[in-house]
């Protein structure tokens, strides 16, 4: 197992590099350097930089120097003193303003995560278990529903009603009279107020997802000979289901945890943005429409690399539940 | 005295479908005895698994039990241990599949064993665990003397290195020492009737003969009756008391195995032994096959459902009239034997084997 | 097993002209009957067939031109079709009233039940060319007179038919995906079919390159590409780029899919029998295994083309995909970005409803030729 860990996490080395490779070119893409928006963006505020000023940043960044260097010397900033660059766009260091958002981000993904499955896995169970009963036409066309909305549609549809019938406001995390306060009970009540919307949104499609699969799953497992010699030994019915299909059914999602990262980062941009989340996807966003290319390749390289960390989450999990794959690495 | 431990009579398994109702198994008659192995046998698609799995209520949907009884005797007379109140007999086909009920039979009182044991095995548990929940489903005893009983059972089927092997997955293990852990799984709880659903099927001849030798064995050391489920009339040779030969769900004849290879009175049994390849004095002549093949379950024939391939066949009846079951003796007795045939018209006929057409049946 | 339920001799069919109709059938033909029992999938279909004839002759199916607009009928409300019977059917529509509110400065519109603008089918409206080889001015529906106000969907803010511009977006947003497919089954068949040909090392390349695609978030790669793009492109020239940066996320899926179905099928009976018979590599590959997995490879295309459509909506909607003047589902959502703006005009989200109803059409279709894919199966 030892040893299946250190070659796991060596495996991981190669990938962070090319992802490194893809973020960097992303942040080359736009014409010209970093420095030039600067400027540009500087003198149409009337303002000018100081000529030493601009050649110290040149240096940092190595932004004179052939390809090769500048990359090294951007990913060995990262990596030594944790320095993504510098956002032009809000005037600081990019890891400050990554560290502001990305916990509200994660905090995001790991309810989205436990209550989708608090949902999606006893539905997909039930819709197998009573295949063509109402209920499961009932949850089946949910399903569908819920891998048809986009989530973004979803939460402009629900911001509108609250808006149109409730008169509430939706946006933020927090509502302004709590915004700087301390935490306390009222402040717990009311960010939790504000949770639900984005939890509920970006979870749907998840769910849907998950409800057809694990149906599908379970009911090819259900119809396997060891679940008739189960029977024919005397178990419950209970028993027998959760001890022996639904196990082997449920695998695949254990295997597939660490996607859930790439989905959050997929869905969270644009629900975000409809609900005004400060979360790192609007920040992602708004880097984009502004060019502020070291901010918005820093956020998605840590967000391929949050991927990364997360297939391998993945695997280790998958090793310790099955024990035909564990066999494998015995 | 060899009284009957189960006796089916009239069993009835429907599948129905959009497309029509498939009779899997349609009219079954048999008698397992106390102590004694009772072959089924029969092609592929006759009702015999359908009828094994009927008895256990492991019929899946669409499949329903729509007739017949399934009578079961518990407590023998000879076992102590079962309790007054379980005395008795019960009809296992009106016991509800999912009740306590029919569960404490299952695996306690009948038990089973199938085909593959790869695939009949969780893929995700050891096997010993599979045997401690086995016995600690029926009996109220620790995990740690489930598992130890579990052990015990593994060194009697022949597992060697038994204190290791009970933490092996199914897939570590070979095709043969699966169908062992199967077995002790199965006969965990010590049942009184164990079927098995061509347990040797998918395994190799050598492993084959190992597995029916070990069947043999437990049968001798824990006295319980055994169904066996067969294709191959050569395991039928080697293990079986009586013989239940099926046809498109229906047993046609039932007897003893002496009198099976010896005395067939069924015109279906007899072309199923013409068909097996022999060695000895008549090896050189071409192999018989039976004419035509098994109907497609949508078609069933009318009457005899044999008639359509029938060589003696009587036009006009065969194809009209359902055989009744001619039994001659008692059917408790052992000599007995059950035929469903047109061309016997009472027991004594049976009995004598003179058929209609006044010939003498070889 | 000996349950007769499946056995392969006991297709549910009793006629034996039919059986034997069923053994001569050709693969494409089981597929479509078996794809038939499945309601959904027909419906699915049906709706998608719709779909694809209102975007190929959407000039024509529109009442409106994309760009017509009418200032004065800013956010002007969904109207209702009624029907009249008075000396043969008309269809007509009521006009509005309007007043501006003195706080916000928009147009509050009224019913007027004294105006009524009369309907026709094929009636003269605005000139446009059919696929630029023809003029015309006819359209399928709407007001006798040009001028008269008709917005069954609503109006949006330059008083533009939402209608219309539906109608219009579904060309862009119905084809993006399809092309987007395709440019991903070039790709994908042409690696995952080296893949599973040669095996080994170059396998394991192609195999390691694909999970490294697949473990990058799509949409901030997206996001970061489209961003790239330059604002001086055109239409057509933006419409590919975005369609490429649409397939190149959605490649690996299907080359895995074909990679799996390639080595399944090689590792068949049939094929090594045709091996054996020395048939060439390639007549193998054509006539032996091509045929098992084509059906596998289509199915799994339609079940793509909705990431498509749903990947392009969200680059437009906010604003880093294709760009007004062209007309999409996603680029009229950017509209709706506002909940202010969605509370004068809630109208404006049923461009959402449009993107919904397709991609649960595609889906549906998807699987249901999932599922019919392997006639031979069961």
């Amino acid at each position: 197992m030892g040893l299946y860990l250190l070659r796991r996490v060596l495996a991981m080395v190669p990938t962070v590099f090319l992802v490194s490779l893809v973020s960097f070119t992303i942040i080359q893409l736009p014409p010209g350097d970093f420095l030039d928006t600067v400027v540009a963006n500087l003198s149409q505020q009337g303002q000018t930089i100081e000529p030493a000023q601009l050649a110290a940043l040149r240096q940092r960044y190595a932004l004179d120097q052939p390809m090769v260097v500048q990359y090294t010397t951007w990913i060995t900033n990262i990596v030594t003193r944790g320095d993504f660059g510098q956002s032009m766009l809000y005037g600081k260091p990019v890891s400050e303003l990554i560290g502001e958002r990305l916990p509200l981000t994660l905090g995001l993904g790991v309810s989205v995560w436990l209550f989708g499955w608090a949902i999606a896995l006893p539905a997909g169970i039930y819709s197998a278990v009573r295949k063509y009963s109402l209920g499961d036409y009932v949850l089946t066309s949910m399903a569908f529903v819920g891998i048809a909305v986009p989530g973004f549609l979803l939460a402009l549809t629900v911001a509108f009603i609250q808006f149109r019938y409730f008169d509430k406001a939706v946006g933020g995390m927090f509502s302004p009279e709590y915004a700087d306060a301390a935490w306390n009970l009222g402040k717990l009540l009311d960010f939790l107020d504000h949770l639900w919307l984005p939890v509920l949104v970006l979870s749907l499609g998840g769910i849907g997802g998950t409800i057809r699969v694990l149906r599908a799953n379970l009911l090819d497992e259900l119809r396997k000979p060891y679940v008739v010699t189960a029977r024919s030994r005397g178990l419950s019915e209970r028993r027998l289901l959760v001890a022996y299909p639904v196990r082997v059914a449920l695998n695949p999602f254990i295997a597939t945890v660490g996607w859930l990262i790439p989905a959050l980062f997929d869905g969270e941009v644009l629900v975000s943005t409809v609900l005004g989340l400060e979360t790192t996807g609007p920040l992602l966003l708004r880097s984009l429409e502004s060019q502020d290319m070291y901010l918005a390749g820093s956020i998605i390289f840590i967000a391929c690399v949050l991927t990364v960390i997360g297939t391998l989450i993945s695997d280790i999990l998958l090793v310790l539940v099955d024990p035909r794959v564990r066999a494998g690495y015995a | 005295m060899d009284p009957a431990l189960l006796r089916v009579r009239g069993l009835r398994t429907h599948f129905a479908s959009p497309e029509g109702v498939v009779r899997a198994v349609d009219g079954v008659d048999l008698v397992v005895r106390e102590g004694q192995t009772l072959c089924v046998v029969g092609e592929s698609g006759c009702g015999k698994s359908m009828t094994a799995r009927s008895i256990l209520q492991l019929v899946d949907p669409p499949g329903r039990i729509v007739d017949g009884e399934i009578l079961f005797r518990l407590g023998a007379p000879a076992e102590p241990r079962a309790a007054a109140a379980e005395h008795g007999v019960v009809d296992l086909a009106r016991l509800d599949p999912r009740g306590r009920a029919m569960r404490r039979i299952r695996g306690k009182e009948i038990a089973m064993i199938f085909q593959e044991p790869m695939v009949s095995l969780s893929p995700v548990h050891t096997i010993g665990h599979q045997i401690a929940e086995n016995i600690r489903t029926h009996q109220d005893v620790s995990k740690k003397e489930a598992r130890d009983r579990a052990i015990e059972e593994l060194r009697r089927v022949g597992i060697p290195r038994p204190e290791h092997r009970v933490d092996a997955y199914t897939f570590q293990l070979s095709g043969g020492m699966r169908q062992r852990a199967m077995i002790a799984m199965a006969l965990a709880c010590r049942p009184k009737l164990l079927i098995a659903d061509e347990p040797t099927t998918a395994l190799d001849v050598t492993t084959q003969a190992q597995i029916l030798e070990l069947l043999q064995e437990l049968q001798e050391q824990l006295g319980m009756a055994v169904m066996f489920i067969t294709h191959d009339l050569g395991v039928v040779a080697e293990i079986a008391d009586e013989v239940a030969v099926m046809y498109l769900g229906l047993v046609v004849e039932q007897c003893g195995v002496d009198e099976l290879f010896h005395d067939p009175r069924h015109p279906y049994t007899k072309a199923l032994l013409e068909s097996v390849p022999t060695a000895g004095p008549r090896a050189k002549q071409r192999l018989t096959t039976i004419t035509g093949s098994v109907p497609h379950p949508y078609h069933r024939p009318k009457g005899c459902p044999f008639h359509t391939r029938c060589r003696q066949a009587i036009p006009g009846e065969c194809d009209h009239k359902l055989p009744p079951v001619l039994a001659t003796g008692t059917a408790d007795h052992p000599g007995s034997r059950a035929v469903r045939c047109l061309l016997y018209q009472t027991p004594a006929d049976v009995a004598a084997g003179v058929d209609t057409l006044g010939e003498v049946s070889r | 097993m000996n349950d007769p339920v499946s056995d392969p001799a006991s297709d549910p069919v009793r006629d034996p002209d039919r059986d034997e109709e069923i053994y001569v059938a050709p693969q494409y033909k089981l597929v479509w009957w078996r794809f038939r029992r499945n309601r959904l999938a027909v419906a699915g279909l049906v709706v998608l067939g719709f779909l694809y004839l209102l975007a190929a002759f959407c000039e024509f199916w529109a009442p409106h031109t994309q760009d017509h607009y009418r200032a004065v009928y800013s956010y002007a409300p969904p109207q209702r079709i009624h029907v009249s019977f008075d000396g043969g059917v008309h269809f007509f529509v009521y006009g509005y009233k309007s007043r501006p509110d003195p706080e916000t400065l928009l147009r509050t519109f009224t019913v007027d039940r004294s105006t009524r603008v009369p309907l026709r089918f094929f009636p003269r409206g605005e000139t446009y060319q059919l696929w630029g080889l023809f003029g015309t001015d006819r359209h399928f529906f709407g007001p006798v007179k040009p001028g008269d106000p008709m917005y069954l969907f609503g109006a949006d803010e330059q008083g533009r038919d939402l209608f219309s511009r539906l109608i219009y977006g579904s060309r862009i947003s119905m084809s993006v995906g399809l092309v987007g497919v395709f440019l991903s089954l070039a790709l994908g068949v042409l690696l995952g079919g080296i893949s599973g040909y040669l095996g080994g090392i170059t396998d394991n390349l192609i195999q390691r390159f694909i999970e490294f695609f697949m473990s990058i978030p799509t949409l901030p790669l997206w996001l970061g590409l489209a961003a790239a793009i330059p604002s001086g492109w055109g239409p057509i020239t933006s419409y590919f780029a975005i369609t490429i940066i649409l397939s190149l996320m959605g490649w690996t899926g299907l080359a895995r899919v074909v990679r799996s179905r390639f080595f399944q099928i090689r590792s068949e009976d049939y094929v090594l029998a045709a091996e054996l018979d020395g048939v060439r590599r390639m007549r193998i590959i054509r006539r032996h295994m091509l045929p098992a997995f084509t059906s596998h490879v289509i199915a799994s295309l339609t079940l793509s083309i909705p990431g498509m459509i749903l990947g392009e909506t969200a680059l437009s909607f906010l604003g880093l995909g294709l760009q007004p003047p062209v007309v999409s589902w996603g680029v009229l959502l950017n509209d709706a970005q506002n909940v202010r703006v969605l509370s004068t005009a809630p109208w404006l989200l049923l461009s959402g409803a449009a993107v919904v109803v397709a991609v649960m059409a595609l889906n549906f279709v998807g699987d249901g030729l999932r599922d019919a894919a392997d006639p031979y199966e069961s």
